[in-house]
Formats: C-alpha cells, sequence, structure tokens
C-alpha cells in the first residue's frame, strides 16, 4: 500500500511503463485484436485471419499478406514509441494511418507471450522472435510466405489485476467479433476470416475486393437489404450547387441507411467510418438522429454504415488513445452533409414496415378466442366485376380471418359481393353501410387509383381506429392517427414556409396564468407565434391574454388556452434545457416539436369515427406526402401484411 | 304493472326519452327506461344523470297499476321492428313479457326503485312561460354559435335571461355571438333570472316546440333547470317534463363585446349572401378556411383562395353601403351559420375595420358579433 512520504521518487523501469501504457488501450482480449488487425491494414494487407483460442484468454493470431516486418526491425517494433507511420511533427498534422503512436505492440508484448513472425516479400525467409514481458528471444528464422502472423498468448499472464477482469469465453469472443465486423466493414476491399477453436464464424468469412454494398450486406445479413436504402453526397441529380460545395470542402460520403423497423435500443448498429476508421463522434451522431428525426421515436437508434472520407488534415484523429474520438476543423459541414445526405434518402425510400406477426399469434388451430370483435364495417364500393389480374394461389379457399370479423383476404381479392359483416349487423349498423355503399356509387371516385386487382379498394375502419386496405403487396393496415398526424405536419411545414397561417380574432382574449419568467419565453417565442398565427400579449406580469388563434386548430376543436400553455412550455424548455447549445441547429428542433404538437392534437384521433369522405380524403393523401410511412413522433403510420406473410401464417407454404 | 298500449305512442315516447338515456355507461340502470302506469297515464322517463326526460301518454289501457324498469334499447327496438298497432306489456318480478299479435318477448329489467328519483314536479312553481314556437326560434337562433365542447376556454351552452316579460338568449364560441331576444308570460313582472342550459338539454327542448302553440313553463330547482308542458288545458304537472343541470360557472360579460362604435354598413338581401358566400367558400380548405369581403364602389366582392385547390371571386350586389372603402376576412360558415336562421328577407352588416369585429342584425331580435379572420 502506498504510504505517503515512505518512498523516494524513481524513474519506472520500462516493463512497468509499457503496462501502464497497455492500460490505456489493451483492455480486454478485442482490444488486442484491435491492435493487431489496425496493424495488418496499415500493413497493405488484402486478406487477414483472426485465431481465437478461447475468447482469446487462450490465444490470439493475426495472419496477414501485408508488407512485413525486416528482420532488422523485429525489435525495434516491439519497442515503445517505435513506429514507421510516421516521423516528424507535421506528420501528425495528416495522418493516413490508423496506427501513428508505436505504442501497440510494445503495450502488447509486456502483458503477454508474444511471437512475431514476419516476412517482406523481398526476404528469403521469414524470421520469428518471442517475447514475454521484458524478455526478448533471439530472431530465429523460419518458413513463411511474405506477411506477419503475430501470435498472443496468456494475455495478462503477469498482470493479475488485468486478468481478473477478463469475462467469459463466450463474452469476449462476442466483443472479438464484433470488433472484427466492424474492421471487415471499415476495409471492404481486405479480405477477412474470424476462427474460434478451430471453426469459421458464418458472417465472418469475407472474400477481399468486395465493393462496400457487398461487404455491408455480408457483415450485416441479406435479409436486411430491402430496408436498406444507399446514401450519398453526390446526389443522383445534377444538384450542382451542393456537389460544387462538398468538393470545395472536401469531405464526400456513402453509406446505407436502415428503415425504421432496423431500429434499435442501442446505437451499436450504427457504423461510421472515417477515413477507414471507426468512429464514435457525438456531431455525427446528432445529425443521424436529427435525419431520422420524424419517422423513427427518438429513443431509438436507426441501423446506418456511413463511410465518410475527408482530407486527413481537416481531422484530428489525435485525441484519444483508442483513436475512436476525433476532432473535426469544420463540425458543420460535417454534420450538414451527414444530415442532407440521409435526409435525401430517406425522403425517397418507401418506409412502410412490414408486418413481423409471430406465429403463434396468428395460428388459426391456437385461436381459441371467441369474442366477436366490433368492426364498423365502411364499405367503399359494392360495384366492378373485372377479375383478377394476378395468381392467388388456390383460389377456391376462403380463409377467414380468426375472430369471424367477415373479413377475409381471398375476399378483398377475389369477390364481388361484401360479405355482410358479422356479427349480426343492428339495425343501425345495416343502415350506415347501406347509406355509404349508395353515397359511393353516386359519387363515383376512385376512378383514378384502381386497386391492383382493377377494382377500387375498399377500406375498413377496425375500432374506429385502423384503416385496412389492399395494395399490390398485400394488406396495408394503417393507424389514423398517425397518418392523419403526419399529413398534417406536412401541410403545416409547408405551410408555414410560404407565410403566416390563417388565424381567427377571438371575442375576448383568452386568458392564460403564467410566471413572470413565461413572459420572457413569451417575447422570444413571439416570430414563432406569428407564423403560426397566435397573436398573444403579456396581461400584467402574470397573464397572457391570447387574441387570435390559428383558425384551422379552432376547426379541429383545440382548446387555445391549453395549445398555447403546452407551446410556451415547450419553447421555454428548448430554450433554457436544450440538450445542444449550437442555435443552428436547435431552432429548426423547435419547429419541428411544434408543428408536431399541432398536428397531434389537430388529428382525429384513434376511436374517432371517420366517414367514408373522410377516409377518402385521407387516404388519398397518403401518396402525395414525404415521409408517410411514420408519423412526426417517428412511430409507423402503416404497416404491411405482404401476400407472402399471409401465406406463411395460414401455413400454405 | 299490465297495460295495453299503443305502439305508435311507445315509439314516439322512444324516440324522445332515447335521446337522453346513455347508450355506452357501465351503470346499466342508466340504460333503462322506467315505465309507470298510473291514473290512466303511462309515463316513461330516462336519464343520464346530466338531463332527464318524462314522456307520457294517455294512449294506453292500463289493465293493472306498477312500475317497471326495463333495458331502453331493446324495448326500443321491439316497439319500432313491431307491426301490431298495439302491444301489451306485462311485468313481473323484474320481468316484462311485451305481446303483440303474433310476438311474445321476455325481458330481464331491474327493479323500479333502483332508478334514480326525478324532481317532484307537483312542488314547482314556474316562475314564467314561453310559447313552445318562440321557444324554437330562441333556441335555434343561438344554439348553432355555441362552442362543440366544454373547455377552459368556453362553455358548451346558452345563457338564458329573463328580465320582467323579456327574455334573451346568448351563446358564443369565444369568436361569435349569437343574441336573440323574445317575451315571456309572467305574473312576475319586475323579476330577473339568469341561468345557462347545456347544449344537449336545448337539443331535447327542441325536439318538444311541437306543436308551436303548446307552452312550456320554466321553473329553477337547485342548479336544475325543469320544463314542464301543457297543450291547451292539459294538465302540466303529470305530462312531459325535462329535466336538465345546468352548466356552472359565470357566462363572458356579452354585452361589453357588442360593438358601438361601428361606421360602416351594409345592407343586403339575404338569400343573394348566402348563395354568394357559400360559392366562395367552395374553394375554401381546413388551413384557409376565410373568405375576403371587399367593400368598394357601392358593391361587394368575395374572394377566396385555397393554395394548391385554386380561387373563387362573386360579385354581389349591396341595398345600400354607407362608410369608406374596407376589407375584411371571414370565416364563411359563420356567416351563412347566422343567415340560415334568419326569417325577414333583409339584413344589414356593420363593420369598423379588419381586425375588429363585424356586427349583423335583422330587426331588433337578433343581434350577431362576428371576428374576422387574418388572411394569408
Ligand atoms: N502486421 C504488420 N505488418 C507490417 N508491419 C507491422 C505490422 N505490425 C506492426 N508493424 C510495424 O511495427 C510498428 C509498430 O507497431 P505498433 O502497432 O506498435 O505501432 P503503430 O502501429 O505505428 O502505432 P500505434 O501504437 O498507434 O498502433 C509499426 O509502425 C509497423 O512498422
Ligand atoms: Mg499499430
Amino acid at each position: 500500500m502506498y504510504v505517503p512520504g515512505a518512498t523516494d521518487i524513481q524513474i519506472l523501469p520500462p516493463l512497468l511503463i509499457n503496462q501502464i501504457a497497455a492500460g490505456e488501450v489493451i483492455e480486454r482480449p478485442a482490444s488486442v485484436v484491435k491492435e493487431l488487425v489496425e496493424n495488418s491494414v496499415d500493413a497493405g494487407a488484402t486478406q487477414i485471419e483472426v485465431t481465437i483460442e478461447r475468447g482469446g484468454h487462450e490465444l490470439i493470431q493475426i495472419s496477414d499478406d501485408g508488407c512485413g516486418i525486416p528482420q532488422d526491425q523485429l525489435l525495434l517494433a516491439m519497442a515503445p514509441h517505435a513506429t514507421s507511420k510516421i516521423n516528424k511533427q507535421d506528420d501528425l498534422d495528416a495522418i493516413g494511418s490508423l496506427g501513428f503512436r508505436g505504442e501497440a505492440l510494445a503495450s502488447i508484448v509486456s502483458v503477454s507471450r508474444t511471437t512475431i513472425t514476419s516476412r517482406p516479400a523481398d526476404q528469403e525467409t521469414a524470421c520469428q522472435i518471442h517475447a514475454e514481458g521484458d524478455d526478448f528471444g533471439r530472431p530465429e528464422p523460419c518458413g513463411r510466405s511474405p506477411g506477419t502472423t503475430i501470435t498472443v498468448r496468456n494475455l495478462f499472464f503477469n498482470t493479475p489485476a488485468r486478468r481478473k477482469f477478463l469475462r467469459t469465453v463466450q463474452t469476449e469472443f462476442n466483443h472479438i467479433s464484433e470488433l472484427v465486423q466492424r474492421m471487415a466493414l471499415s476495409h471492404p476491399g481486405i479480405g477477412f476470416k474470424l476462427t474460434h477453436n478451430g471453426k469459421v464464424t458464418g458472417t465472418l468469412d469475407l472474400p477481399p475486393n468486395q465493393t462496400p454494398r457487398q461487404r455491408v450486406l455480408s457483415v450485416l445479413g441479406r435479409e436486411v437489404e430491402p430496408e436498406l436504402h444507399e446514401v450519398s453526397s453526390e446526389p443522383a441529380g445534377d444538384d450542382a450547387a451542393s456537389m460544387a460545395h462538398h468538393a470545395r470542402s472536401g469531405v464526400t460520403l456513402w453509406g446505407m441507411a436502415g428503415s425504421p423497423g432496423l431500429a434499435r435500443g442501442t446505437n451499436r448498429y450504427q457504423y461510421v467510418f472515417l477515413n477507414g476508421r471507426m468512429i464514435r463522434d457525438k456531431t455525427i451522431m446528432h445529425a443521424i438522429k436529427e435525419a431520422y428525426r420524424g419517422i423513427l421515436d427518438p429513443t431509438r437508434f436507426p441501423m446506418v454504415v456511413l463511410y465518410i472520407e475527408m482530407d486527413p488534415r481537416m481531422v484530428d484523429v489525435n485525441v484519444h488513445p483508442a483513436k475512436s474520438e476525433v476532432r473535426f476543423r469544420d463540425t458543420q459541414v460535417v454534420h450538414g452533409l451527414v444530415l442532407s445526405s440521409l435526409r435525401r434518402t430517406l425522403l425517397a425510400a418507401d418506409i412502410t414496415r412490414p408486418v413481423s406477426v409471430p406465429s403463434s399469434n396468428w395460428s388459426l388451430r391456437k385461436q381459441q378466442d371467441r369474442t366477436e370483435p366490433r368492426l364498423d364495417f365502411t364499405r367503399v364500393d359494392r360495384t366492378s366485376s373485372s377479375s383478377d389480374h394476378r395468381p392467388v394461389p388456390d383460389p377456391g379457399d376462403r380463409t377467414q380471418i380468426p375472430g369471424g370479423s367477415g373479413f377475409s383476404v381471398q375476399q378483398a381479392r377475389e369477390t364481388v359481393e361484401p360479405a355482410p359483416p358479422l356479427p349480426p349487423p343492428s339495425a343501425a349498423d345495416v343502415d350506415h353501410a347501406g347509406a355509404d355503399g349508395r353515397n359511393r356509387e353516386e359519387t363515383g371516385a376512385h376512378d383514378e387509383s384502381p386497386s391492383p386487382t382493377g377494382r377500387p379498394p375498399r377500406v375498413l375502419q377496425v375500432h374506429n381506429s385502423y384503416l385496412v386496405v389492399e395494395d399490390e403487396e398485400g394488406i396495408v393496415i394503417i393507424d389514423q392517427h398517425a397518418l392523419h398526424e403526419r399529413i398534417m405536419f406536412e401541410d403545416l411545414k409547408r405551410r408555414i414556409l410560404s407565410g403566416n397561417l390563417e388565424s381567427q380574432r377571438l371575442l375576448m382574449p383568452a386568458v392564460i396564468d403564467v410566471q413572470p419568467t413565461d413572459l420572457d419565453v413569451l417575447g422570444r417565442a413571439e416570430p414563432l407565434l406569428t407564423r403560426l398565427g397566435i397573436e398573444a400579449e403579456p396581461m400584467g406580469r402574470r397573464q397572457i391574454g391570447i387574441h387570435a388563434f390559428p383558425s384551422f386548430l379552432f376547426e379541429r376543436n383545440v382548446d387555445p388556452i391549453e395549445f398555447t400553455t403546452s407551446l410556451l412550455a415547450m419553447v421555454g424548455q428548448e430554450h433554457t434545457d436544450g440538450p445542444i447549445s449550437d442555435d443552428w441547429y436547435t431552432d429548426e428542433a423547435v419547429v419541428h416539436d411544434v408543428l408536431d404538437m399541432m398536428a397531434c392534437k389537430a388529428a382525429v384521433k384513434a376511436g374517432d369515427h371517420m366517414t367514408t369522405e373522410e377516409i377518402e380524403a385521407l387516404l388519398s393523401r397518403r401518396g402525395q406526402i414525404d415521409r408517410s410511412g411514420s408519423c412526426p413522433h417517428g412511430r409507423p403510420t402503416t404497416i404491411r401484411l405482404s401476400l407472402t406473410d399471409l401465406e406463411k401464417q395460414f401455413e400454405r407454404r | 304493472m299490465k297495460v295495453i298500449c299503443d305502439r305508435s305512442a311507445l315509439v314516439e315516447a322512444f324516440n324522445l326519452v332515447g335521446g337522453v338515456i346513455a347508450t355506452r355507461t357501465p351503470k346499466v340502470v342508466l340504460q333503462c327506461i322506467k315505465l309507470s302506469a298510473r291514473d290512466g297515464v303511462l309515463t316513461l322517463s330516462g336519464t343520464d344523470l346530466e338531463a332527464a326526460l318524462r314522456f307520457s301518454t294517455d294512449r294506453v289501457e292500463i289493465e293493472r297499476e306498477g312500475e317497471a324498469l326495463v333495458p331502453a334499447d331493446k324495448l326500443g327496438q321491439i316497439c319500432r321492428e313491431s307491426a301490431d298497432s298495439t302491444l301489451t306489456i306485462d311485468v313481473e318480478d323484474d320481468k316484462a313479457v311485451v305481446r303483440g299479435a303474433d310476438s311474445r318477448f321476455t325481458i330481464y329489467g331491474y327493479a323500479p326503485s333502483e332508478f334514480p328519483a326525478l324532481v317532484d314536479a307537483s312542488k314547482l312553481k314556474p316562475t314564467f312561460s314561453v310559447e313552445a314556437g318562440q321557444m324554437r326560434t330562441l333556441i335555434e337562433r343561438t344554439l348553432f354559435a355555441t362552442a362543440r365542447e366544454n373547455s377552459r376556454y368556453a362553455i358548451n351552452g346558452v345563457l338564458v335571461k329573463r328580465t320582467g316579460k323579456k327574455i334573451d338568449m346568448v351563446a358564443t364560441d369565444g369568436r361569435r355571438l349569437a343574441i336573440s331576444r323574445g317575451t315571456c308570460a309572467t305574473e312576475d313582472t319586475d323579476g330577473e333570472m339568469q341561468c345557462i342550459i347545456p347544449t344537449k338539454a336545448l337539443n331535447l327542448l327542441l325536439k318538444l316546440t311541437d306543436p308551436p302553440d303548446r307552452t312550456i313553463y320554466f321553473s329553477t330547482v337547485d342548479s336544475q333547470i325543469v320544463f314542464l308542458f301543457s297543450d291547451g288545458d292539459e294538465d302540466s304537472t303529470a305530462g312531459t317534463m325535462l329535466v336538465s343541470n345546468l352548466v356552472e360557472g359565470s357566462f363572458p360579460p356579452y354585452e361589453d363585446v357588442v360593438p358601438k362604435d361601428l361606421d360602416k354598413k351594409a345592407c343586403f338581401d339575404v338569400d343573394t349572401l348566402i348563395s354568394a358566400v357559400r360559392r366562395a367558400a367552395l374553394l375554401t380548405n381546413e388551413e384557409s378556411k376565410g373568405v375576403r369581403l371587399s367593400f368598394s364602389g357601392g358593391q361587394l366582392t368575395i374572394q377566396s383562395r385555397a393554395p394548391e385547390l385554386g380561387e373563387a371571386e362573386i360579385t354581389v350586389p349591396l341595398t345600400s353601403y354607407d362608410g369608406d372603402d374596407l376589407t375584411i376576412g371571414f370565416n364563411p360558415n359563420f356567416i351563412t351559420d347566422a343567415l340560415k336562421r334568419l326569417d325577414s328577407p333583409e339584413m344589414t352588416l356593420e363593420l369598423q375595420a379588419p381586425s375588429k369585429p363585424g356586427m349583423i342584425r335583422s330587426g331588433p331580435e337578433f343581434t350577431y358579433v362576428l371576428m374576422p379572420v387574418s388572411l394569408a
């Protein structure tokens, strides 16, 4: 134990120095793998093999076909502060390699039993050297094709405190596997192979020379392909202005962005590579979050892979020993590029969420529930008899959805007459459906939007909350509130860009009781309020009077007092303790939140009955609206049950 | 209890009383209708605890007096669907048997004592009465201007204010205000009364204004208002009765918002203006509701514009116009809502400035103040 004043100051022995340094970068087997793979990448390898025994507790071996280490430099490579990658201060300003500190090998050697075997291409034979702590063996010649193999055994054998912190074989291996995946993603051109206890892991046997797209799909899995959308800083069109801008800034970006359905609760599936280096950067994370604002619940993390390339002089990677933190010279350029590229892609993508139905819930055999759901059967049309163009497997067989709703998929696709709603309709229901049916025939709308079956689509409002319609892939289920909210949100956003909202004056001011601090907020929010069509003025120090309020909110039965109160609270909060202080995107966030609140309060609620005309109006807007696949909070508005899903659920295949 | 009742009387009763009965309530007795047969009259009552309606009919033959409490929707459906001219209702042990020529229904009911007690009409002393036809006009010219729901901001009811023989009804949703004036019959010529009646009760009362020459008696007890009805010489206490809770809270000081300094005055033919405003409203949408009224050179131009939809322009001849040129925006529904309910062919619209209220008047009985919209 350290007793103050009991010992003199002394220079530490070299081994101890290295072990302390190792503490910074070598935390666990995965850190060893990271450092060694980075060295192989820096050596220009085209194929890297990682062999692990017992989660790396036992053995970590990395082999590459890179440039190799000349015989006479082997000892030096293991020395601290020895590197071939930089040699003068200027180099630090423009680091083009992953390594540059000259620390990694020295650190690893100091806490393990390490063997290096290496042969540069122009050297006759390979040479091997063994080291254990501070005990270095003599280089011995041996046979090997050009390249380097580094074998690390008994990690932390001489630092028991560290060894204690090693987790189970599986946990440590998971870390390694994740690390190798990231390294593989970062360098699509290099082949990777990961073996654990003699077995090759499935996703990590990757051929060299893959394109970034191929590599992303090989690592993340082919099944996500339909849900990944390409992102690029060079827009497909000739957006000359933005091209020129990025050319000037010297930053380019390519990547893949996942649909909201792929999002997770952690940010582990956000891969950001800067000049081939995996980084974690707050600015970029924020830009990603902004881009998904409104299509994804903000507490979830979208799956995103981004490759950013920029002049190394524009970024400082010498911030943290693990080198995953960087400092950009111009944060805004990077933020703006990531945000705009992602937004462009997400706007263009069809992000309707495919449904995932756990089969047990849907299995007919298990469905014992006899209760009859209340269905509001709003029939849109009974006419038309054109035949189905698409092959339907076994069309004779009608399969009812359990619960006796009377709505069957086969019917939706093939029948002309609607089935009578079950349970037995009350007199009022019959009148209702009848009247709607007649109305529809009279107005004869829908001519321009035939369904995939060539007939006008039929709509079902379920529990006054969801709309069910047919589309070319199967069934689409729409959350009426979420969709309406999204539509209103987009309308409002567009309307607000072109001027103030129409505002209805009040007979007498509606009065809100407030705290004196709210008056400051009122002052700051004034331009925004004017835009929204709200005229509000302080009345003394404790009250605010609302003199005018947007017509459309009145129309949608929104109370001016409640609304304005929430609005001031929202603006006040964003301004005082918003997470980010840079004003240039905070304001956009406030506007988004406020419009979102407007849309939410004004939209039809779940449980509201909608007339056929209202349903039609809503659905006809669906296709015209950007990002109609999710509500402004990012929850989906629409889920799709494809014919394939249905066939699976009904065990047709 | 056993009665043989005229089926059309039962249907009428269910149509009226059914308007009060709560359909979505966890309390089953509130989904029931109470029948009581006594002194040659069958009375049917229903309530949702906010309002209660009692309807009486003598188109009945009472074989055994008594009471019953039966689910209203089922009994109502039986009465409506049946083709018989009379139905026999026989109740024993809370079980009602309804018999027609070819049918027999047994409905399980509840103990009549579970039904909440209504005001005892015989103890009421009505202070004034209004003729049903006049009541209908008073209601129709105000009810439309009430707020759709009670909120912190607006009241979902109509103010009734009696001063001697004068009765005013006033409604507002915060953006417009309708005042309809009439007269009542009373002994108490110096008396005053003021209360806010919920819109639901007024909708029910509207259904009870037929025939137009019947008399409606007003009484207030506790925080309730009671309407009794008499057709000719009938005894008012035994007949139909509507009871409603009053809206709590005070009505905004409406006299203050009736403008007094309006210096521009236009006279219109009501139908011409309705037609013009309706047509202009065709090219408005939810977010761009307003129409623009421009008074200039002795004529009115009404314009509308909905982004992404189109524009409309309609010229309206003016009977007369006094004052400077002016352009002002209004929600077209606010104009037509009021005009639809006028019965004289002429009306005036008085204005002052684009951000100040406008006022529509038609004779001394109707005043309507409406606030403008700011047009984008
Ligand atoms: N697989 C390899 N192939 C060829 N040369 C290698 C390999 N591994 C290490 N070297 C050489 O050994 C040197 C020391 O490696 P080390 O990882 O310790 O330092 P570094 O990579 O330069 O910097 P850092 O500490 O930042 O990783 C390298 O600079 C490189 O010249
Ligand atoms: Mg290195």
